[in-house]
């Protein structure tokens, strides 16, 4: 028998809500588990304090006026037999009525409020509560209130006599029961009579793109002319957007999403005017304008389905802002500090490397690393509008994001290294090195035949459209790309967890699609059994070799417990010797756990990407597929020597968690990083020359022993010689590269294109992560070598790089 | 003069004097303004009045919290409007802890409250559902529409993670406590 301590059953049980005979099974199974019993009684007593926490809470009550209102209103209306109620009204008004509320009919049998629904469908309703999105209790549409008209009864604020309770109601006329099926044919069709005049407007829509595929998470925002007035929300998962209740008047969509041309459009709208309005994004650079000509004509109707909506600003809205507040009450500032925050969003603690004394230690060793995800990252926060926490900025993986034109191998080695120094930007006394790698590409029609398992996650928390609708239009975009020569297989996991396609080849496309169509969200996560299914499948397919990979999909709110996370790394390890390596693909937010994802991937020879949107997506899964799938060589890591006549100390920047050590750059059982096809990888090494200060090195000097004086014979000039180390995908021996950089003094300015930008984005994570060596770095100074080496930038990276930096720069500004 | 609605009347009054301040309290997390979630509560008991008390009777909670629930969507729908026209309204907010000689215990429990407070809506709402307003895990999957086993993993997640991060604050303060003697 197996137990998972962190199973939401022992909660469950934990708070007596289990059915007996689950219960009684449950009682066995505690018997052998001494640490489920532990997580029981914790369980009990985090719920009491919290129940008694919320006891705490101040509590409001209705007002005085208010409750009067009630209790005059329970002793004097009622009960009132309904029928005699409105037995005085006109029956030719009867008749006409009756036909215009068809829903009398729709009763659920217990719970129903003795409403009958308004005359209209639901066209208007608030937010989409869950209950609609999964078609749930029907309570929610009958117990609802009418909206127009209400009259309420008026509280504190302007006393008056309280009304006649008549005018209170909001039923519709009970006798409608009475309407006549013949009647009906005769009369012409009625308009709603019970709804008042709309004085406001609707528009809806839907964004797909030229190949018809529906656009989620696209940023729609809507400005009313006459007042400058704005409202914003994002495209639902099925690219849908619809904004209630707007004034009449001139409106100005805009329409933007990261790689797609934005769309901007003029659009009138009428008082009680339903509007549609769809449109084709085009994929193009993030700065490219397109404006639309030509308007779907307008739709009158009362008729219309429910839809994405803005989000209510109390649950959601809300927390950002209180997140501060209490982060300021408990003594922490969030944002621009170190310290821990409350988050739900998990990033280990970074310290930026210091710089070291070549007298103490005279090299440094590090793994590589291709992630990108932080990057992503990054920028998904600051199109939200905040400055992103500082441990979520690591410095390698952004400037890692980046595509640069380094020469690729040319002998039979898979990676080609080349080293050069200028000017560091930020500390012009300072030196800056970079070790640019870039591995062989491997074309797209040449690559081995693969066997890809999709391991995903459709828990719960995976429902919003930035998690699984995003995933499965990233999947169907990569499924496109595949041939005969691959098998693609997907495992779900929730509660439970599935093979929901068998092994199928890339070329039967349509079952592949077909799959992915069919995926949905809900139930529990347990990512455990999931991976270990997802690798039981991977290695009855194994492909000798070809590409055998497992790609795991998820937001990161694995259901894992502490002791189960190191038990998934083992696992995860051991799978990656037998050849089954492991790509993470990050989604959503909230509840994204970054540091999981990034060990997982670490762990599993694989990379790790966080896609936010559709165009990521395309990059990470396509672009850069041959990366992303084709392991040239694994185990990567470099050793640097310095030359102390050159230089008195040196920093590595970024690469924190990659840190090895020395000793551990020969010994081939080390595990490193792995480079995929056509990747590059850049490393800065920031080096102060001899007879500078050195910031913030405080260590005494040594005193029973005076440091080993410099081998002045060795006169090379040479500033540090670079080592190498990596072994072919399926070798166990490694093999060594060896190159030595001679200081060319070079001037920043003198610097190519690809090491200015590069050295631009390494000092905008030095500003995002508050770190001690900024030196002198601003946005500013940013922006401005970033202006003067986007280069060719295909794809708009690095034209989107410095919107970023403009929107950290103005959001640091607004918080002053 | 009430004879005939005597138990029915009381019966009304009995709910009001239990519901009031959890429906309050619930309205109160959806709208993020109290005036608000007045409102939804009072409409909610005026509708009350209306019910026959046999129709729901053995499901009142559960007929509260749904129509309480619905009214308060609709008056946030309307507020939002308003008050994305007329500039930003002020935040809400958290009514203020009431100011006092703070006792270690009382401390630790504004410091869940505040946890609470940071976890996803969803958590939020079925644990103010589950241990602010007493309600059972079915009850409060009839209410939200979540399915019961929803309902429980988020409960469980909810849970988790203010245990975590109050032994991470505990820890980190015994930490901070020890450095500075």
């Amino acid at each position: 028998m197996t137990h998972e301590i962190d199973d939401p059953k022992w909660t469950t049980y934990a708070l007596d809500e289990l059915p007996g005979s689950e219960r009684a099974e449950l009682d066995t199974e505690l018997r052998a588990f001494p640490d489920v019993r532990r997580f029981i009684e914790e369980t009990r007593e985090a719920a009491a304090l919290i129940r008694e926490a919320f006891a705490l809470e101040p509590v409001t009550m209705l007002s005085a006026r208010q409750r009067q209102a009630i209790e005059e209103r329970a002793r004097s209306a009622w009960p009132r037999p309904l029928r005699k109620r409105w037995g005085l009204l006109a029956i030719a008004a009867a008749a006409f009525i009756a036909l215009a509320v068809p829903f009398w009919k729709h009763r659920s049998p217990k719970l129903q409020p003795t409403t009958v629904r308004e005359g209209s469908p639901p066209k208007d309703r608030g937010p989409m509560s869950s209950a609609e999105r999964t078609g749930a209790p029907a309570v929610r549409d009958t117990a609802r209130l009418p909206k127009t008209p209400h009259k309420r009864v008026p509280i504190d604020r302007e006393p008056s006599p309280l009304p006649d309770p008549r005018s209170l109601d909001f039923e519709l006329p009970l006798y409608a029961r009475s309407s006549s099926e013949p009647l009906r044919a005769l009369l012409p069709p009625p308009v709603q009579p019970f709804e008042a005049p709309k004085s406001t407007g609707v528009l809806s829509g839907r964004l797909i793109d030229q190949t018809g595929s529906v656009i989620p998470g696209a940023a729609i925002s809507i400005q009313h002319q006459a007042t400058g007035a704005t409202r914003k929300i994002v495209s639902d998962e099925n690219g849908r957007f619809e904004v209630p209740d707007l004034p009449p008047g001139e409106l100005r969509l805009d329409i933007a999403l990261a790689g797609f041309k934005s769309i901007h459009r003029l659009v009138a709208i009428k008082a009680g005017e339903f509007r549609e309005v769809d449109a084709v994004l085009e994929i193009g650079n993030v700065t490219e304008t397109v404006t639309v000509t030509g308007e779907a004509p307008p739709i009158q109707t009362a008729v219309a389905e429910t839809r994405a909506r803005v989000k209510g600003p109390a649950f959601v809205g809300g927390s950002i802002r209180r997140e501060k507040e209490i982060g300021e009450r408990l003594g922490r500032r969030v944002g621009n500090d170190r310290k821990p925050q409350f988050r739900t969003e998990a990033y280990d603690q970074i310290v930026d490397n210091p710089f070291v004394r070549l007298t103490q230690v005279p090299r440094a060793t590090f793994s590589i690393d291709v992630d990108t995800a932080s990057y992503a990252n990054v920028r998904r926060f600051l199109n939200e509008g905040r400055l992103p926490p500082n441990d979520s900025a690591r410095i390698e993986e952004m400037v890692n994001y980046f595509r640069y034109h380094y020469p690729e191998p040319t002998g039979r080695d898979p990676i080609a290294i080349q080293i050069d120094s200028a000017q560091a930007p930020w500390s012009p006394e300072h030196r800056l090195v970079r070790i640019a790698l870039r591995a062989k590409d491997i074309h797209l029609t040449r690559r081995p035949p693969s066997n890809l398992v999709f391991l995903i996650d459709v828990s719960g928390s995976m429902q919003p459209a930035n998690k699984l609708p995003l995933l499965k239009s990233a999947l169907r975009l990569l499924t496109e790309k595949l041939t005969e020569n691959d098998r693609v297989s997907i495992v779900v996991y929730a509660g439970a967890s599935g093979l929901v396609l068998p092994p199928t080849s890339g070329s039967d496309r349509d079952t592949v699609l077909h799959a992915l169509a069919e995926l949905e969200a809900g139930g529990t996560t347990n990512g455990a059994s999931g991976i270990q299914l997802a690798y039981q499948v991977a290695q009855a397919n194994f492909v000798t070799g070809g590409i055998n990979r497992v790609i795991l999909a998820t937001d990161g709110d694995f259901n894992v417990g502490m002791t189960s996370q190191g038990e998934l790394i083992r696992l995860i390890q051991e799978k990656a010797k037998t050849g089954v390596f492991l790509s993470v693909l990050g989604f959503g937010m909230g509840n994204y756990k970054d540091s999981t994802l990034e060990k997982l991937a670490d762990k599993g020879n694989g990379n790790y990407a966080y896609i936010d949107t559709l165009n990521e997506a395309r990059k990470v899964l396509v672009e850069q597929m041959s990366g992303t799938l084709i392991t040239v060589a694994k185990d990567v890591k470099l050793q640097i020597e310095f030359n102390p006549v050159e230089a008195s100390a040196y920093r590595l920047i970024g690469y924190e968690n990659r840190v090895l050590n020395h000793e551990d750059f020969n010994d081939d059982l080390k595990d490193a990083g792995d480079i995929g096809a056509g990747h590059s990888v850049t490393a800065f090494f920031e080096i102060i020359p001899p007879g500078l200060p050195i910031p913030a090195a405080n260590v005494d000097p040594l005193k029973y022993q005076t440091p080993a004086r410099p081998n002045r014979t060795s006169g090379s000039r040479e500033l540090l010689t670079a080592k190498l180390r990596y072994k072919e995908p399926d070798g166990q021996r490694s093999r060594l590269l060896e190159v030595s950089l001679r200081d060319s003094g070079a001037s920043f300015a003198e610097a190519d294109p690809d090491f200015r930008f590069a050295a631009a984005v390494a000092a905008f994570g030095m500003i995002l992560r508050n770190s001690p060596y900024k030196g002198s770095a601003s946005f500013e100074s940013i922006l401005e070598i970033a202006h003067a080496s986007t280069g060719e930038d295909d794809g708009g990276y690095r034209k989107e790089f410095i919107q970023l930096v403009e929107k950290a720069r103005a959001l640091a500004a607004g918080g002053k | 003069m009430f004879s005939k609605n005597e138990p029915k009347t009381s019966w009304l009054i009995a709910a009001l004097e239990r519901y009031e301040a959890p429906l309050v309290r619930y309205a109160t997390a959806i709208l993020g303004n109290p005036d608000h979630a007045r409102d939804a509560v009072q409409d909610t008991f005026l509708q009350l009045c209306r019910e026959e008390p046999a129709r729901i009777d053995g499901y009142l909670a559960q007929w509260l919290f749904t129509v309480c629930r619905n009214r308060s969507l609709d008056i946030q729908k309307k507020s939002r409007w308003e008050a994305e026209w007329t500039s930003r309204a002020p935040e809400p907010g958290r009514l203020a802890m009431p100011p006092a000689v703070v006792l270690e215990n009382q401390e630790l429990l504004n410091q869940i409250l505040q946890l609470v407070e940071l976890l996803p809506e969803n958590q939020r709402e079925v644990l103010l559902l589950k241990f602010r307003c007493d309600l059972t895990y079915n009850e409060i999957s009839r209410i939200t529409g979540l399915s019961v086993t929803n309902v429980g993993f988020l409960i469980h997640t909810g849970l988790k993670t203010v245990r975590n991060k109050l032994d991470r604050t505990m820890q980190q303060e015994r930490h901070s406590m020890r450095r500075v003697r």
